[in-house]
């Protein structure tokens, strides 16, 4: 009875190996870093990345779809600056909804691309990063806009019992995207499509849907991400999360599990690898490494991380979520 | 089986390379133990460290270390600076990135430092980062960039050059080269930037009530290629004799105005800048083509900030909220007596 119970907890380990890899880094974090394991401490590191986790969903979706979107870092700084800077034309609620429409629209141009106009995705959402890093500057006129709404710049440093409201719905959103993906037809699709798309083309699939529905998810989250981050900052410049932060949330997808290739994967495996990089960023900051160093450690340690991955998968034989 | 021991171990090596990146540190600025920050604490400079035997904990989130000589030389001298007052210094970059700044401030936060400076990646940014630490009571001030007006009320000061002064100073040299008399030209930086404004403001301060009289002004958007052609349109419209000295933003601008008069073969017109941040543009000023400019030195600016961040960490009440460093203006008679340290 009891050994069964210990082969679950290792056959569970083996198959979603950024448990153990999130558990590891954790301790010895708490053990060598000292202020580090405090509830709050522990609380900023998820207020800190809720928005950078709410756009690694709609990269999961993405990703486990066989893509990869380059252009939500820009998409963000076009929808934060439209956010802010429609406020007082439209009304707050009105310029949160026009900003996400813009997400929304500029994800279904790239699902449009990759589908229809079959362009390489990245080069087509790298065209997008492109369009919309010039969209943004022209549209905030290289200033930065600060948003005029009280409730909006409330909700973004409000906190109910230290977690912040935007954590709240990073969570939320993490069960409906588990939803979405579980328990969908497109969900299904999403799976079939990444893992081999001929056969699911066989089987009846269409394949062009699915793969447009996963890009305009993945721009609306993109776009809920700018909206986040104008409230969460206080304001929205043109160069917000440039010149890495997509780069950060393709590496934070891959860290927790998901495959490039396509068809592996789930919202959870994003949420331990959003969190494993936000806890790298962390612990740097709390050590005050120096600031070259810094930068350089980030990408051993995803290559250390992403290694251990590898060899604990090994055991384990490959396998469909 | 052994696949997963080795895995173990690199994650241990991962762990152990992260505590190493500390140590180093720890080394050399911080002091992990009690016992070791006693026995540095007589080695500080301040004698009145008697009392409080632990070292004052400064957090500096910088906007972009690599950003250009001004900032790397700002930042290498913070260190080595507070490494000598005795202080811990947590000194992080963002890199020129909000969103990198807004997560370190709040790391800084958890880490309970005594004084918190924001150098902000922009003024409007800057404001919720201070907002917050204020909120988890801890002194903020700002370095050399100030945040916008509303954020002023979370501030304990701010410590950087004054554009104003700059202004002001550079003005008045060059009204005293003039002999009190004459007529000069501005070249503006980008418009609506608040620098450009502020050194503006100066200019226009120093002369009022003398009998030099601003002609014309005309932006050179802050780039010496812009500056250049603004002051070719100059010379073409003022012939020789009716100007005296052309004034421009920074010495970017001044430069781009010696290649234009160069050009034009004209000796009459003296160039000033506002103020200066390069170090290799004194060089102009030795060969006597820049006769004047208030020299902005990064190595002033980060140790009167860090001189301030120890008094504000010590709880010693600052009086005033804007304080601005020290910016000599430089002229080709003065430049030697001015021991200028290289940056």
């Amino acid at each position: 009875m009891n050994r069964t119970y210990i082969n679950k907890i290792r056959s569970f380990m083996a198959t979603n190996t950024v448990v153990p890899i999130l558990i590891i880094c954790f301790l010895g974090a708490s053990i060598f870093v000292d202020t580090f394991f405090s509830m709050s401490n522990v609380l900023n590191l998820l207020n800190q990345n809720a928005m950078k986790g709410i756009m690694a969903i709609g990269m999961t979706f993405v990703i486990i779809n066989g893509y990869f979107d380059m252009s939500i870092v820009t998409l963000m700084s076009l929808t934060a600056a439209l956010s802010s800077g429609l406020q007082p034309s439209l009304g707050t609620g009105l310029a949160i909804v026009v900003a996400l429409l813009v997400g929304t629209a500029v994800g279904a141009i790239n699902g449009f691309l990759v589908t229809k106009a079959r362009i390489n995705a990245f080069v087509a959402t790298l065209a997008m990063m492109l369009g919309c890093r010039g969209a943004s500057y022209i549209y905030s006129g290289e200033k930065t806009i600060i948003p005029k709404s009280e409730g909006f710049l409330a909700f973004g440093s409000g906190t109910v019992l230290g977690v912040s409201y935007i954590s709240i719905l990073f969570i939320l959103l993490l069960f409906v995207a588990h939803f979405v993906l579980r328990y969908t037809k497109h969900g299904r699709n999403t799976y079939a499509v990444g893992g081999n798309a001929r056969s699911a083309f066989n089987a009846g699939i269409d394949c062009d849907k699915t793969t447009f529905i996963n890009f305009v998810i993945c721009g609306f989250t993109g776009g809920l991400g700018g909206v986040l981050y104008a409230a969460f900052l206080g304001a929205a410049s043109p160069s917000v999360g440039w010149p890495d932060l997509h780069m950060m949330v393709i590496a934070a997808v891959v860290v927790g599990g998901c495959s490039l290739l396509g068809g592996i994967g789930n919202v959870w495996y994003s949420l331990g690898g959003v969190i494993i990089l936000g806890m790298i960023s962390n612990v740097l900051n709390l050590l005050n490494v120096q600031a070259y160093i810094s930068t350089l450690c980030t990408g051993l340690i995803i290559i250390v991380v992403l290694y251990v991955d590898r060899v604990m998968h090994m055991n384990r034989k490959r396998k469909k979520t | 089986m052994k696949k997963q021991i080795l895995a173990i171990i690199c994650a241990s090596v991962l762990t152990f390379s992260l505590t190493a990146c500390g140590g180093q540190d720890g080394s050399s600025s911080a002091a992990p133990t009690g016992a070791s920050s006693k026995t540095e604490a007589p080695s500080t400079a301040e004698n009145e460290s008697k009392s409080d035997s632990k070292k004052p904990k400064i957090g500096f989130v910088f906007n972009d270390v690599s950003g250009d000589t001004y900032m790397t030389t700002y930042y290498s001298t913070a260190q080595s600076y507070a490494e000598s007052l005795g202080i811990e210094l947590l000194a992080l970059d963002s890199q020129n990135d909000m969103t990198k700044q807004a997560n370190q401030v709040r790391d800084l936060i958890t880490k309970k430092v005594d004084t918190l400076i924001i150098w902000p990646c922009n003024s409007e940014g800057g404001v919720a980062s201070a907002k917050l630490a204020k909120e988890a009571n801890i002194p903020v001030m700002t370095a050399n960039t100030p945040i916008d007006k509303s954020g002023e009320e979370y501030l304990t000061c701010h410590v950087g050059p004054s554009n104003v002064r700059e202004g002001e100073e550079t003005t008045k040299q060059m009204i005293e080269d003039l002999g009190g008399k004459g007529k000069f030209l501005y070249i503006d930086g980008k418009p609506g930037y608040s620098t450009s404004t502020q050194r503006q403001e100066g200019v226009k301060n120093a002369i009022e009530g003398t009998d030099v009289e601003l002609l014309e002004s005309q932006t050179g958007q802050s780039s010496r290629d812009k500056s250049q052609q603004v002051m070719e349109n100059f010379l073409i419209k003022y012939p020789e004799g009716s100007v005296d000295a052309v004034m421009c933003f920074d010495d970017n601008e001044a430069i781009g105005a010696i290649n234009a008069l160069k050009a034009a073969k004209r000796t009459d017109v003296k160039v000033y800048a506002v103020a200066c941040g390069d170090y290799n543009t004194l060089s102009y000023i030795e060969d006597g083509t820049l006769a004047g400019t208030a020299l902005q030195s990064p190595i002033t600016d980060a140790k009167t900030t860090m001189d301030f961040a120890l008094k504000v960490a010590k709880g010693e009440k600052i009086d005033t909220f804007e304080n601005s460093i020290e910016t000599p203006v430089a002229t080709p008679s003065n430049l030697k007596s001015l021991n200028v340290e290289k940056w």
